[in-house]
C-alpha cells in the first residue's frame, strides 16, 4: 500500500495530532470483529504477552504463532498478523487451521472479516461446512487457553502427591482440551507445570461406558506402555502409549472397551478437531514427541477429568495431610494386629479381586491369628482425587505405592492400589489390590 | 512533522495568490505543520476575499480546526473542500482519518476509496491488488481445507496509457486552475540548487537545462517553486503540448467537470447542470428545447437526487477533446440505477462541456 502510505504521509503531516494509523481510538480501518469476542479484547494483551512469553522459550510452538497472529489480526495489527502467519505456514504447512486464518487477513486487506473463515470467498469454495466447522472449533479452544487466566498459584486438585519415583504426571481436561504435564518437587511440594498442549478427544461428548461410544474415559489411568510408529499404521502419527482403561473402577462399574491411547496425528494433518478420535487422546506428532520425553511407561499416571478442578496451594496441603493422615492411621490399625480397628478403615461396599467385604473380613480376621508381628512401610506413594465427573458424586482418591510387608509368617514387597473413599467421616478403602 | 514545508510554500505559491495573502497562506501552512493551531487560524482570519476560499486555505483551516478538536467543523470544512475540489485526495484522506476517529468506519473506508478514485492509475493499482488478494486468499483456503482450488490465473485490469511521472495531484491542480486562470503558460524557474526540479506540468519543448522529466520521482520531494509570472514575464515560453502526451492536468479538468455535473444534476440545479453541457447540445432526433424541458421534468420533480461517477476512464484524449466511459450511480426517492455510460467533452472558452453522451448499458 505505498501509494496509501504516499497519500497518507502527505496528508497525516499537516493533519498533526490526529495521526491516522497510530489512533487508539478507531483508528484502524480494517478490523477483525468476532462475534461475541468483544467481551475477549481485554484479555488480549495479557494472552498475547504469555504467548510472546511461550515463543521466546519455544520458538517452534505453532500454536503460540497461531494464536498471535489471530490476537493481532483481531486487535487491527494486520501486518504484523500477517508476517506471523506467513512464517507459520512456511514452517507448518500441514496447519490448515493456520492457512485459513492466513486467508482471512489476505482478504482483511479489502474486506471486513467478522469471524474466521467467514468470507464471501471461502462460502463461495463451497468447503464441506463440517470442515470449516472443525477448524473454527479448533482456534477457538486453542484460543481460550490463552485467554483464560491459567491459574496462577493454582494446583489441579487431582494430583495431591506424586510417589518421589514418579517424576511427572499428566493431567487431561476435555472440557478445554487442554493437556498439562506436571513435574514433581520436593516431597510435600506442589507439583510445577512445565507444558500445556491443545489436546483432541473422543467425538462423543461425556465419560466413557462403553466399547465403540467414542467417548474419551475419565478417571485415574496409568500409561502402561509405548508402541513406537514404526509398529502403528499412520492413523497414530509418531507413536502411541496406551493407558489402563478400563482400570479398577471401570471394571467394577462394568465398563467396556479397550484401546484407550495417548497418540499422534496422521501425516496429512498438523493437528485435529477438538471432537474427533473413537475415544484415544490425540496429539499433535510435534508435541507427542515432546511430551514423551515426560512418560515412563508403566509408571506415569494420565489423569482424565472433563474439567480441572483447581486448588490455592493451602487446599491442597490440608487435602493432601488429611489422606496422608488417614493412610498412616490404617497402616497403624493393620500393624496393631486390632483387627476391628483394621477392619473399620473398610467401606461396606468394598471389593477386591475375589473379594467383598465379608469375604474380606473372614480372611483378614483367620490371617490375624497367626501374626504375632506385623511391619508396613508404604513407599513412592501417589495420591489422586478421582475426578468428580466420574466418581459417581462420591469422593474417591487413589492411592498408589509399593507396599513392604513384614511379619513372623511372611513378607512380601508389591506394588499396590488403593481406591479410597469418604464413608460416616472417614476415609474408608473402597479397593484394594495390585497395582 | 514530516511534510516538507517548501512544498507547502511552493503549493502556496503555484496558487497563484497574490503575493501578501501568499505570505500569510505560508506563515498559516507553517503554523498547521508545526502544531500551532490557534495562531493559524489567527492568520487564516487575517486573510481576505477571494484568496480566503481556495483550496489551500480551506485545507488549512480544516486542518487546524482537526487539531485545536473542533472535529465537526472541521468535517464540515473538508466536505466543503470535496464538494469544490473532488479531485483532490488529501480531503478525503484527511476527512476519513477525521471519521476514524469519530469511529465511523465506514464513512472512512468510503472516503478513502473515493480518494483512490481521484486517480485511475491509483484506483486500478488498488484493485488489481484486491484481485490478488483474492487469489492468494483462496489458495491458502483451498490448502485449509484440502480441496483443489482450479483456480485461473487472475486477470488484472491493464492501464491503456502511461501518464507523465508528475509531482502529485493536488499540485497538479492546481496548477490546473492556475493555468487556467492565467492566460500565459508559466515555465517552471530553476528552483534553488538543494531542492531537486521535477517535470513541467505544461508539457513543453522545455530549453535546454531545464528538467526533463525525470523518471520515478518521489511524490514526496519538494515541487519546483514557481514565481508569479508577473515577476518574470520575459522567461515565458509557450508551446503547444504534443498529442502524444496526455497532459494529467487535461485528464483533471475533464475529471472536474464530470464531478462539477454530477453535483449540478444532484444538487437539481438546472441552470449548472444545463452549462455542462454544449451549446447546440441535444440527443439525435431530438430539438435542443424538447431536451432541455424533458430533463427539467426529470431533474426537478424527485425529492432527492444523488448521482455519483465511478471509473472514469478517459480515451487518449487530444488537448480540446476527450472521450470518456465511466459508470454512473444514479440514485432518487424510489429509484436507482447504474448506467454505463460514454461521453465526449470539448474545451469550449476554457470550459470542458458534454458534446454528446451515450447510455451502453443500464443496470437496474
Amino acid at each position: 500500500m505505498l501509494f496509501t502510505a504516499v497519500l497518507l504521509t502527505l496528508s497525516v503531516g499537516l493533519y498533526g495530532a490526529h495521526r491516522f494509523q497510530d489512533s487508539d481510538e478507531g483508528g484502524t480501518l480494517r478490523t477483525l470483529e468476532l462475534s461475541g469476542a468483544t467481551g475477549d479484547m481485554a484479555l488480549y494483551p495479557r494472552a498475547l504477552a504469555r504467548l510472546e512469553e511461550r515463543l521466546a522459550h519455544y520458538p517452534d510452538d505453532y500454536e503460540a504463532s497461531l494464536l498471535k497472529g489471530v490476537i493481532m489480526f483481531r486487535s487491527g495489527r494486520l501486518e504484523e498478523a500477517r508476517q506471523e502467519l506467513a512464517r507459520l505456514t512456511r514452517r507448518a504447512p500441514k496447519f490448515h487451521l493456520a492457512h485459513l486464518v492466513q486467508g482471512d487477513l489476505l482478504l482483511a486487506q479489502t474486506q471486513t472479516v467478522t469471524d474466521i473463515g467467514a468470507t464471501p470467498l471461502l462460502a463461495g469454495l463451497q468447503a464441506e461446512e463440517e470442515a470449516l466447522a472443525q477448524l473454527r472449533a479448533e482456534a477457538e479452544v486453542r484460543l481460550k487457553a490463552y485467554l483464560d487466566t491459567l491459574p496462577q498459584d493454582r494446583l489441579p486438585r487431582t494430583l495431591l502427591t506424586l510417589g518421589d519415583e514418579v517424576q511427572t504426571a499428566i493431567v487431561v481436561d476435555k472440557e478445554s482440551h487442554r493437556l498439562y504435564i506436571y513435574e514433581r518437587q520436593a516431597q510435600g511440594e506442589p507439583p510445577r507445570l512445565v507444558r500445556d498442549y491443545y489436546v483432541s478427544t473422543g467425538r462423543a461428548n461425556g465419560n466413557k461406558s462403553l466399547r465403540g461410544d467414542l467417548r474419551t474415559p475419565e478417571g485415574v489411568y496409568f500409561i502402561t506402555r509405548h508402541i513406537p510408529a514404526s509398529a502403528l499404521p499412520d492413523k497414530y502419527g509418531s507413536g502411541a502409549f496406551p493407558l489402563n482403561y478400563p482400570n479398577e473402577l471401570d471394571r467394577r462399574l462394568g465398563k467396556t472397551g479397550d484401546g484407550i491411547w495417548l497418540h499422534g496425528t496422521e501425516n496429512a494433518f498438523y493437528s485435529r478437531p477438538p471432537l474427533d478420535s473413537e475415544g484415544c487422546v490425540v496429539l499433535p506428532n510435534i508435541d507427542l514427541d515432546q511430551a514423551a520425553a515426560f512418560i515412563r511407561p508403566g509408571v506415569t499416571p494420565l489423569v482424565i477429568t472433563a474439567r480441572v478442578e483447581w486448588v490455592d496451594e493451602a487446599g491442597w496441603r490440608r487435602e493432601q495431610q488429611e489422606l496422608l493422615d488417614a493412610l498412616r492411621v490404617w497402616v497403624d490399625d493393620w500393624t496393631s494386629g486390632d483387627v476391628d480397628r483394621y477392619l473399620s478403615h473398610y467401606a461396606t461396599d468394598f471389593w477386591s479381586p475375589g473379594f467383598d467385604l465379608n469375604k474380606w473380613r473372614a480372611r483378614k480376621r483367620a490371617v490375624a491369628r497367626g501374626k504375632t508381628f506385623q511391619k508396613v512401610e508404604l513407599f513412592n506413594l501417589s495420591l489422586f482425587a478421582y475426578p468428580q465427573s466420574a466418581s459417581g458424586g462420591r469422593d474417591l482418591v487413589v492411592a498408589s505405592f509399593r507396599q513392604r510387608y513384614r511379619s513372623n509368617n511372611f513378607n512380601s514387597d508389591m506394588g499396590k492400589r488403593l481406591y479410597l473413599t469418604r464413608e460416616s467421616e472417614r476415609w474408608r478403602v473402597l479397593y484394594e489390590g495390585g497395582g | 512533522m514530516r511534510v516538507s514545508l517548501s512544498w507547502v510554500l511552493g503549493l502556496v505559491l503555484l496558487a497563484g495568490a497574490p503575493a501578501h495573502a501568499s505570505d500569510a497562506l505560508s506563515a498559516a501552512a507553517g503554523q498547521v505543520a508545526g502544531g500551532d493551531y490557534r495562531a493559524a487560524l489567527a492568520t487564516l482570519d487575517r486573510l481576505e476575499g477571494g484568496a480566503a476560499g481556495g483550496a489551500l486555505p480551506l485545507f488549512l483551516r480544516a486542518a487546524a480546526l482537526a487539531g485545536t478538536g473542533r472535529l465537526d467543523e472541521a468535517a464540515l470544512l473538508f466536505e466543503r473542500l470535496i464538494a469544490a475540489h473532488p479531485e483532490l485526495p488529501e480531503a478525503y484522506n484527511n476527512l476519513a482519518a477525521l471519521r476514524a476517529q469519530q469511529g465511523k468506519l465506514a464513512e472512512a473506508k468510503a472516503l478513502l476509496e473515493r480518494a483512490l478514485r481521484t486517480d485511475e492509475r491509483y484506483s486500478t493499482v488498488y484493485e488489481n491488488l484486491s484481485t490478488i488478494y483474492v487469489e492468494m486468499a483462496r489458495g491458502s483456503y483451498a490448502k485449509a481445507l484440502r480441496m483443489e482450488t482450479g483456480a485461473q490465473p487472475p486477470r488484472l485490469t491493464v492501464l491503456t496509457s502511461l501518464t507523465d511521472t508528475s509531482p502529485p495531484v493536488p499540485l497538479q491542480q492546481v496548477v490546473a486552475t492556475a493555468v487556467a486562470s492565467v492566460p500565459a503558460p508559466v515555465v517552471p524557474q530553476a528552483a534553488p540548487a538543494e531542492e531537486p526540479v521535477p517535470v513541467s506540468l505544461v508539457p513543453s519543448a522545455a530549453p535546454a537545462g531545464q528538467a526533463a522529466p525525470p523518471a520515478g520521482q518521489p511524490a514526496l520531494t519538494a515541487p519546483p517553486v514557481v514565481e508569479p509570472p508577473a515577476s518574470n514575464p520575459a522567461a515565458v515560453t509557450v508551446t503547444e503540448p504534443s498529442v502524444a502526451d496526455v497532459p494529467e492536468s487535461l485528464r483533471l479538468a475533464v475529471v472536474t467537470a464530470l464531478n462539477g455535473w454530477a453535483k449540478a444534476w444532484s444538487q437539481q440545479d438546472m441552470d449548472a447542470y444545463l452549462a455542462y453541457y454544449d451549446a447546440d447540445y441535444a440527443p439525435e432526433g431530438v430539438a435542443r428545447h424538447a431536451w432541455e424541458e424533458e430533463r427539467r421534468a426529470r431533474i426537478t420533480r424527485p425529492a432527492w437526487i444523488k448521482v455519483k461517477l465511478e471509473d472514469i476512464r478517459m480515451e487518449a484524449p487530444l488537448p480540446d477533446k476527450a472521450v470518456v466511459t465511466l459508470r454512473q450511480r444514479y440514485a432518487a426517492a424510489g429509484y436507482k440505477d447504474t448506467t454505463l455510460k460514454r461521453l465526449t467533452l470539448a474545451l469550449r472558452e476554457g470550459n470542458w462541456v458534454i458534446t454528446t453522451e451515450t447510455s451502453l448499458k443500464v443496470q437496474r
